[in-house]
């Protein structure tokens, strides 16, 4: 059988997989940070569908019914704590996105806020520090990325990782591995977070009429307001272009 | 109880003497309040007016909320209380967007009957078990541009949760009074969420098809509440 072959002497067949991931990378890429021609760009969206519904399933028998017995075990305010403990020595990831985008107010807050609620707030488990003053800043790499213009990208949902704006998606390693605590606890954290908000999500699971499309929209939109660091008091901080009729 | 302030606006105290200053030189009754049909050019005058609807909505809800009446009768003055405050026929216009113009007169009066059910049942099961202690409502904002009047709300919770900022978006309705059009809760805003939700549905189907959904959506969610009460 007879065998192209290119300048360098590589066979086609040789070059193949070398080309296959090529092209992976390309449309996964593009897909990180495409500028969307739609507000929600959600081109794989078939696919989407199917995680989603796996996802669900998951949630339906695994992580509901372990929230619901952690909810049994721990009272709200334990919940609080856990939740508090997790959000501070997440303290890296906020440290390294504020840096990114020279947000040096908010890393200097950040900084503050972690010595304080590790030492005198017990690890974290509580919160003085907002008691004194200084307020929550949430930063991270996907953040830092829309700082600096990317575009939010294709939507995408994961099996068990949930969903991500495809910008977000493509630095999630990086962000999760800058908060080490929750991404060796990550099943605890879940799971605190669902306890917490039991009530909340089952019932817009149950009343939402089509809930993918319902945390698609409310997913995307939380991510835009982070990236552009919205002020809620601001006037013009919502998408005014709806209004237009 | 029932704790609503009200914080204290510099910028709309300086704004709403600018309006009256520029009107009393133009001789225009605009003292009197918003002056219909000319939204950008004079804007609205009487942002008070949308504040006081805010203000009964809110304490309203916490009332329903803390009642002990049985789940039907909160059910029913939610239902009350949300066909007297929202523009339920222009809200159905703003999620539908362009495509409004493709739905035919019957087929609009229908969205807005099962959209306003729909609302309802959402929204009442949403904040029933809401452990609300107090709401605190920011100044308003006034967007000259479409005659609108944003309001922040903090929603302080029992629980030691982080307070929950919902911003009501309010219009003078076309049969005069001020009502809301959109609910912003936590940068999440109704109208466009509501129109993703349609979106895919009105695309694949058209307007009977997503009527008939939500219809049967509708009937569903009636009768998981008529279990509940």
């Amino acid at each position: 059988m007879s065998t192209m072959r290119t300048r360098n002497g590589l066979s086609l067949q040789g070059r193949l997989p070398l080309l296959l991931l090529t092209l992976v990378l390309v449309v996964a890429l593009s897909g990180c940070t495409s500028t969307a021609p739609e507000d929600e760009y959600d081109p794989w969206e078939g696919f989407n569908r199917s995680m989603w519904g796996f996802n669900m399933f998951f949630d339906e028998w695994v992580v509901e019914p372990a929230a619901q017995g952690w909810d049994w075990m721990i009272p709200e305010g334990g919940q609080r704590s856990v939740e508090k403990f997790f959000h501070n020595w997440a303290f890296p990831r906020r440290l390294v996105g504020g840096l990114l985008q020279a947000e040096f107010l908010h890393v200097g807050e950040d900084l503050g806020r972690f010595l304080v609620n590790t030492t005198v707030g017990f690890l974290g488990f509580f919160d003085p520090a907002s008691d004194w003053g200084m307020e929550p800043n949430d930063e991270d790499v996907g953040q830092s990325l829309g700082a600096w213009g990317f575009g939010q990208g294709a939507y995408l949902v994961l099996p068990i990782f949930g969903q991500f704006a495809g910008r977000d998606a493509c630095v999630a390693p990086i962000d999760m591995v800058l908060a080490p605590v929750s991404f060796v606890l990550r099943p605890i954290e879940v799971v605190n977070w669902r306890a917490l908000n039991l009530e909340l999500i089952n019932e817009n699971k149950a009343t939402a009429f089509d809930f993918y499309a319902f945390v698609r929209n409310a997913h995307l939109k939380h991510r835009r307001a982070l990236v552009e660091d919205r002020d809620p008091d601001d006037d013009d901080d919502e998408d005014e272009d709806i209004y237009d009729i | 109880m029932s704790n609503i302030s009200t914080a204290p606006s510099h910028t709309t105290r300086r704004r709403v003497l600018a309006i009256a200053a520029f009107a009393l030189l133009l001789g225009l009754p605009v003292a009197a309040g918003w002056v219909p049909g000319l939204p950008g050019l004079l804007g609205p005058t009487n942002p008070a007016a949308a504040v006081e609807v805010v203000t009964e909505a809110a304490a309203e809800v916490q009332s329903i909320i803390q009642s002990p009446q049985p789940r039907s009768e909160k059910r029913a003055r939610m239902e009350t209380l949300l066909y007297k405050n929202v523009d339920m026929d222009y809200m159905s216009q703003l999620i539908m967007a362009r495509n409004w113009k493709k739905f035919s007169d019957g087929q609009q009066d229908q969205f807005i009957v099962e959209f306003g059910r729909h609302l309802v049942l959402t929204y009442f099961g949403n904040v029933v078990n809401a452990n609300i202690a107090s709401i605190v409502l920011e100044e308003p904002d006034v967007d000259d541009k479409y005659g609108h009047v944003s309001i922040l709300t903090r929603v302080m919770l029992t629980n030691d949760g982080p307070p929950v900022l919902i911003k009501y978006r309010l219009h003078e309705s076309a049969d005069g009074p001020w009502k809301i059009i959109d609910l912003i809760v936590e940068e999440v805003g109704m109208v466009s969420n509501f129109r993703s939700q349609f979106k895919q549905t009105f695309s694949n189907g058209g307007a009977d098809h997503l009527i008939r959904l939500l219809r049967e959506k509708n009937d569903v969610l009636e009768a998981r509440e008529a279990e509940r009460t």
